[in-house]
């Protein structure tokens, strides 16, 4: 009997504890903390914050290549390409891309938006990084996790946790960092420049876009196909509105399902021993220039453009052309609306919002193509 | 070092011109629609646009 207890305590867990471990439980619940006590995108950081907990439990092998739960969902999931394009087609069938068709030239705030990827991308291979993993940290401007999460897992699957973590930490933080760059750059007779109405884009124009999109972009930059194609199938069902459960399904029940696959195994990717590293900080300290610098290079687009452009541009609608939808939008409203109550931004930031989550997958496609 | 600086300058104008590809799509895509729009609406009546019900997925 003693010795089957013996074997009993030492193949339990608690001798198996490190310090590591401990450390990462700390972070798990912060994570846990932050996304119930403080709502910051609890959709995701509550199911990361528990594959974190999960991870860092000595013995039970959830992360067991080839066994572990979590593995499973991590392999077929993850690496297997099938959650992130999954979750894109939820996206889609939520986004409305009218903001964008009434106004194209918005389009290139979206692209400017994208500044910071490659400016962080250039500063964090100057840091020591490899070009892969400069990539991977370089993304987390564009504010899109689920393509930081599928460009990571293709160039630099071992920085996935900490960048993931840092993509959707940022995205949750929106409110905080934007602000003092937009008001920054702006003077506050910018802040109070009036948009002209854009058209209304017809039903017809609203179909055909996400067909003719998926064609442009995918011939553009083919390794960007399946997050593109999703994104556009899931908005061709709401629009076409001839698919009514099939838009349900991919806004509600499958959106849902497939967050629940993405957070929890990308927690799990993040144990001591790969996590405590000075290289995290370095991601989650580079990922914060990168948020900084796509939304100044979008406002000073903005401004850029205003030069040239008899219609003026409020500035400030720059800013939502990292992809953080609606959240960077919302902000834009915010600050606009502190300096003229009565200018109503929200729809036209909604404009360079969307153009920025197609701007994104294209910067990450432009790097599958340079980088694989 | 040389390669991250031909991948930075690449990437942005790939980025850039991906997009201004797509702003040329999208004045295509709105000049094909109202081309056909104008050819089904019934002589003498403009072209059909969307209301605001409509867009808000509304009957």
């Amino acid at each position: 009997m003693i010795d089957g207890l013996h074997s009993l305590l030492f193949q339990s867990g608690f001798l198996h504890m490190t310090l590591g471990m401990l450390v990462m439980w700390v972070i798990a619940f912060v994570l846990i903390y932050l996304a119930i006590a403080k709502e910051f995108e609890p959709l995701l950081l509550l199911p990361i914050g528990f594959g974190i907990l999960l991870a860092n439990l000595p013995l039970s092998d959830l992360m067991e290549p080839g066994q572990g739960l979590l593995w499973r969902f991590y392999h077929h999931g993850i690496q297997w390409e099938v959650i992130p394009p999954l979750i894109f087609l939820g996206l889609g069938a939520l986004t409305d891309f009218r903001p964008m068709l009434a106004n194209p030239r918005l389009i290139f705030l979206g692209a400017a938006a994208q500044g910071g990827v490659y400016v962080t991308f250039f500063v964090a291979h100057a840091a020591g990084m490899s070009l892969d993993q400069a990539a991977s940290i370089g993304i987390i401007g564009g504010a899109d996790g689920p393509t930081t999460i599928y460009l990571t897992s293709k160039l630099a699957p071992e920085l996935l946790g900490s960048a993931a973590v840092a993509a959707y930490s940022y995205m949750a933080l929106v409110p905080i960092i934007q602000p003092p760059i937009m008001k920054g750059l702006t003077t506050k007779a910018e802040r109070v420049i009036r948009m002209k109405k854009g058209r209304k884009p017809s039903n017809l124009e609203v179909i055909l876009f996400p067909l003719a999109a998926t064609i442009v972009v995918v011939l553009l930059v083919p390794p960007a196909a399946a997050l593109i194609s999703m994104l556009m199938l899931g908005n061709l069902f709401r629009e076409a509105k001839v698919v009514e459960r099939l838009t349900k399904a991919s806004q509600n029940e499958l959106l849902n399902i497939v967050t629940i696959f993405l957070g929890l195994p990308v927690g799990a990717t993040m144990n001591a021993d790969t996590f405590l590293r000075p290289q995290a900080i370095s991601i989650f300290l580079l990922g914060l220039v990168a948020f900084a610098v796509s939304t100044a290079c979008g406002v000073l687009l903005a401004k850029g453009m205003n030069l040239v452009s008899k219609d003026k541009i409020n500035p400030l609608i720059g800013a939502a052309g990292v992809s953080a939808v609606p959240m960077s939008a919302r902000v834009v409203h915010k600050v606009g609306s502190e300096a003229d109550k009565k200018n109503y931004l929200l729809m036209y930031a909604m404009g360079p919002n969307v153009a920025g989550v197609i701007g994104t997958v294209i910067a990450a496609g432009v790097f599958l193509t340079l980088l694989r | 070092m040389s390669e991250a600086l031909s991948v930075f300058v690449t990437g942005i104008v790939g980025v850039f011109a991906g997009m201004a590809l797509l702003y040329l799509t999208v004045k295509l895509n709105a000049f094909v629609a109202g081309k056909i729009d104008a050819r089904r609406a019934p002589a003498g009546e403009p072209a059909p646009e969307a209301t605001d019900a409509q867009e808000d997925g509304r009957p």
